[in-house]
């Protein structure tokens, strides 16, 4: 999923650098509280071993080819979020310089695009709630293969938005998503069983490795709840299938498309060029992306779209709700 | 060779050719960086169908190339990795953009140019980067980085990963050398090993990274890599930076 | 009579005190000794019987829970921690994991450079250090191309730049060939520090140290010279060593 320097303009890439800096900031803020410059060794040694990691083929049963591993929710699972965030950073910086593994104009979009939603997403919204109750072979091996196919989904999105965004290529958003994200729901889930099968694996031997594990029974949170709401969000995420059938142009979308039409005939003035791309970076929602919303490929595109916000805002509503909830009356019966 | 032994020996190749690299390898690595980076903002804000002035920015790396006597063929061959997805869509432009257009007399649809223009941005990005982790160590980069401010946590896990590549690297090597050899035909690890194998490797990289970490505090570690060499501004330095920034700037924006 | 540098007393040790439940293993009981400037001991004991713990109790890698440990002059406390750590250097069994920079000599200058050198003292003390070990030709080299042999040589010069009185080495000939492990005894014998080597190489031992102290189960059941102790086939197989091969083949 690296990105090279050319599927973007600097406009993106600028502004991707800008979000990925600041969880870089507040990583670093949170890792320094921690005051335990342990971290440090252990965050450069665990960068190398995924590094090594990434390099074993794992057959998958059953089929004939093998599947790899890509570290993020490894890492999040035994450093914790930060942590994790900061050893990938760490680790795609050496990918881009010495592997060319991604580009240095893109580093802040594969950052963000691998390592945020790896660590943060996966480590918060689905690691940590799942583990509230203790940590068993089945919570793990479900947070693992959630967590791996959610992650991967939202950084395969991001790639396709990315990209659009810059106009790189007159691909239909429709086409590129739909080829984009089948795939990395297999990978995903190849990803999550190999992941699963290693921190069950820690867990067995040293179970005081992984981050986020309660020790007490008592979570916070409805295990059956949880998983409900994160299968529903896999099945979505991971099916794409619409529940939006409009693509009634908004001003917004009619702004675009006007912009994206005058994007077309230009070949100089990179001025130009670089305002279309911040303005188009700056609108809110991805349906923009489509050239000709009024095909049933616009239809899907902005369905797509529209689930995962609605995804995304009902993930953070239950993450609220739960906060709240337990602030407010104590125990909570499974 | 294993796919370890290929990583291996690409990630000390650039090592060393960093670290006998002439001229360039003397010029300042803030300003190297910058003009890199400069460079890459350049290419790729190059509009789409812009072939000519593309293929214009190609003089950057083809000058520091020949005059800078860096090795040009381990550039092409990192072109492997990222070049992909950049040349699948780079062919199937001409496919979905058929409007035609004219270019240099001849009658072409436009989907080939910003195809062309899109591979074209490829290989330079690639070979810009190229000229800049080959000239310039890590350690350098690292000083660089943390006077611009980034986190010494962040810069000291870099040179942490750096120095333990090797390591991990080899062992992941033997790690898989010693299950084919027990396992013999398979071309991955099986399932049922997956959790032992990765598992054992992880559990032995923690313990060394607490041994690590001992032997940090044991030289008085306070959570940051020092440098002894500083590098000073000089003359020439601000000659190539500001050289290189106002080629640049003229080819993309002046040339026509 | 050469200056004590060390002095322990009573000192006692448990892996697994003050976790819940635990009643860990008691590694260490009962160790009392004194080492002067310029003595070379030798630490034997089966696997087990606790020289690495009393090596990692010296440099404060693990808190003292009994008895009391005294390095030149300086009780062992947390607020003297810097002082007794640059006074002693400690060489791992592993020599990666005391050489964590990429070259040669930046490794050699961490040291020194944590404790406030100026970049000319820093580079001073390098030189020395390399000299001290014979490695002045692998200035400028990256760590990663070293042998083993090599990378131990690095590792003890590492330790020299902070001007160490004590020299603390964990199985410093384990995985050397006969070539560098012969060269690392030269160089160990032309360190004057005070030197206490722990190993299972009783060879080595015996042409490293004159005194030696045999662990078992905790306990120092031996404190004498190398050549006695070493030569006592009864006092050794009965703490689960054997005798030398120098003594054996005799």
């Amino acid at each position: 999923m690296h990105m090279a320097d050319a599927l973007i303009v600097p406009a993106v890439a600028g502004t991707m650098y800008v979000f990925s800096a600041a969880a870089a900031a507040h990583s670093v803020h949170r890792v320094r509280l921690e005051s335990d410059q342990k971290k440090i060794p252990e965050m450069g040694v665990m960068g190398a071993f995924v590094f090594a990691a990434q390099m074993i083929n794992f057959s998958i049963p059953g089929t004939g080819s093998s599947g790899h591993i890509c570290g993020g929710m490894l890492l999040t699972a035994l450093l914790g979020p930060q942590a994790a965030f900061l050893t990938m950073i760490a680790v795609l910086v050496i990918q881009c310089l010495f592997f060319a593994d991604g580009g240095l104009l893109a580093l802040g979009c594969n950052i963000w695009n691998m390592a945020f939603y790896g660590c943060f997403v996966g480590g918060y919204l689905i690691w940590k709630p799942l583990m509230a109750k203790g940590a068993t072979k089945k919570r793990i091996t479900l947070a693992a293969v959630l967590g791996s196919i959610i992650t991967l989904q939202l950084g395969a999105f991001s790639v396709v938005l990315e990209t659009k965004l810059s106009g790189i290529t007159q691909l239909p958003f429709a086409v590129f998503a739909g080829t984009m994200q089948p795939i990395h729901l297999a990978i995903g889930l190849v990803e999550g069983l190999i992941t699963a099968a290693v921190l069950c694996f820690v867990h067995e031997a040293r179970p005081e490795m992984l981050w986020g594990v309660e020790k007490q029974g008592e979570g916070k949170f409805s295990f059956r709840t949880t998983v409900a709401i994160l299968l529903i969000a896999a099945l979505v995420i991971g099916g794409g299938l619409s529940l939006f059938a409009s693509s009634h142009p908004d001003g917004l979308e009619w702004a675009l498309e006007k912009v994206a039409g005058t994007a077309e005939l230009e070949a100089e003035g990179s001025a130009y060029q670089t305002a279309s791309d911040i303005q188009e970076a700056t609108a809110v929602l991805p349906d923009y992306a489509v050239e000709g919303s009024d095909s049933p490929a616009g239809t899907t595109i902005s369905g797509v779209a529209g689930s995962l916000a609605v995804l995304v805002v009902s993930v953070l509503a239950c993450w609220a709700f739960r906060f709240f909830r337990h602030r407010g009356s104590g125990q909570k019966r499974a | 060779m294993s796919k370890f032994d290929a990583a291996l020996s690409e990630f000390r190749s650039i090592d060393d050719t960093a670290r006998i690299s002439g001229w360039l390898g003397r010029i300042h690595p803030l300003v190297k960086l910058t003009v890199t980076l400069l460079y890459a903002v350049a290419v790729c804000s190059c509009g789409h169908y812009d072939l000519a002035g593309t293929v214009r920015m190609a003089a950057y790396p083809a000058v520091l190339f020949i005059l800078g006597e860096v090795p040009f063929g381990e550039a092409v061959r990192r072109l492997r990795i990222v070049l992909p997805l950049v040349l699948l869509l780079g062919v199937l432009e001409p496919f979905l953009d058929r409007t035609p257009v004219l270019f240099a007399g001849i009658t072409m649809r436009s989907g080939l140019l910003s195809g062309l223009a899109l591979v074209l941005k490829g290989l330079l990005t690639v070979f810009g980067a190229y000229l800049l982790i080959a000239t310039t160590t890590i350690e350098d980069l690292c000083t660089v980085l943390r006077k611009l401010h980034v986190p010494k946590e962040l810069v000291t896990v870099i040179l942490l990963i750096y120095r333990y590549l090797g390591i991990l690297l080899s062992e992941g090597r033997r790690v898989w050398q010693a299950y084919s050899l027990r396992a013999p035909g398979q071309k991955g690890v099986a399932a049922i090993a997956w959790g032992p194998l990765v598992g054992q490797m992880l559990l032995r990289s923690m313990d060394r990274a607490q041994r690590l970490y001992q032997s940090m505090q044991l030289r008085g570690f306070q959570g940051e890599f020092r440098s002894g060499k500083t590098w000073k501004i000089r003359g020439q330095d601000l000659i190539y930076l500001v050289l290189w920034s106002g080629v640049i700037l003229w080819m993309r924006f002046f040339w026509k | 009579m050469d200056a004590v540098l060390l002095e322990i007393k009573e000192l006692g040790f448990t892996y697994g005190a003050g976790t819940p439940g635990g009643s860990g293993k008691k590694a260490l009981r009962g160790i009392s000794c004194t080492a002067r400037a310029g003595e070379r001991i030798g630490l034997i004991g089966a696997n087990g019987a606790g020289k690495s713990t009393l090596l990692k109790l010296l440099v404060g890698l693990e808190d003292l829970q009994e008895g009391r440990i005294s390095v030149c002059g300086l009780p062992m406390e947390k607020k003297n921690l810097p002082q007794i750590r640059s006074s002693l250097g400690y060489v791992f069994q592993d020599s990666d994991s005391q050489l964590f920079m990429a070259r040669v000599e930046d490794d050699l200058a961490f040291a020194p450079r944590n404790y406030g050198f100026s970049e000319e003292e820093t580079q001073q003390r390098v030189q020395q250090a390399m000299q001290a070990v014979g490695i002045e030709n692998l200035a400028g080299r990256s760590i990663h191309k070293l042998s083993g042999g090599e990378k131990k040589l690095a590792a003890i010069a590492t330790i020299l730049t902070t001007d160490p009185q004590v020299i603390l080495m964990d199985e410093p000939s384990a995985a050397l060939d006969p070539k560098n492990r012969r060269n690392l005894i030269r160089v160990i014998n032309g360190l004057p520090q005070l030197k206490i080597l722990a190993s299972h190489d009783l060879d080595f031992i015996l042409d490293t140290c004159d005194r030696v102290l045999l662990l078992s189960a905790g306990q120092i059941v031996a404190d004498g010279p190398a050549r006695e102790i070493l030569r006592d086939r009864e006092l050794l197989e009965a703490n689960g060593l054997e005798l030398p091969l120098s003594y054996s083949r005799v």
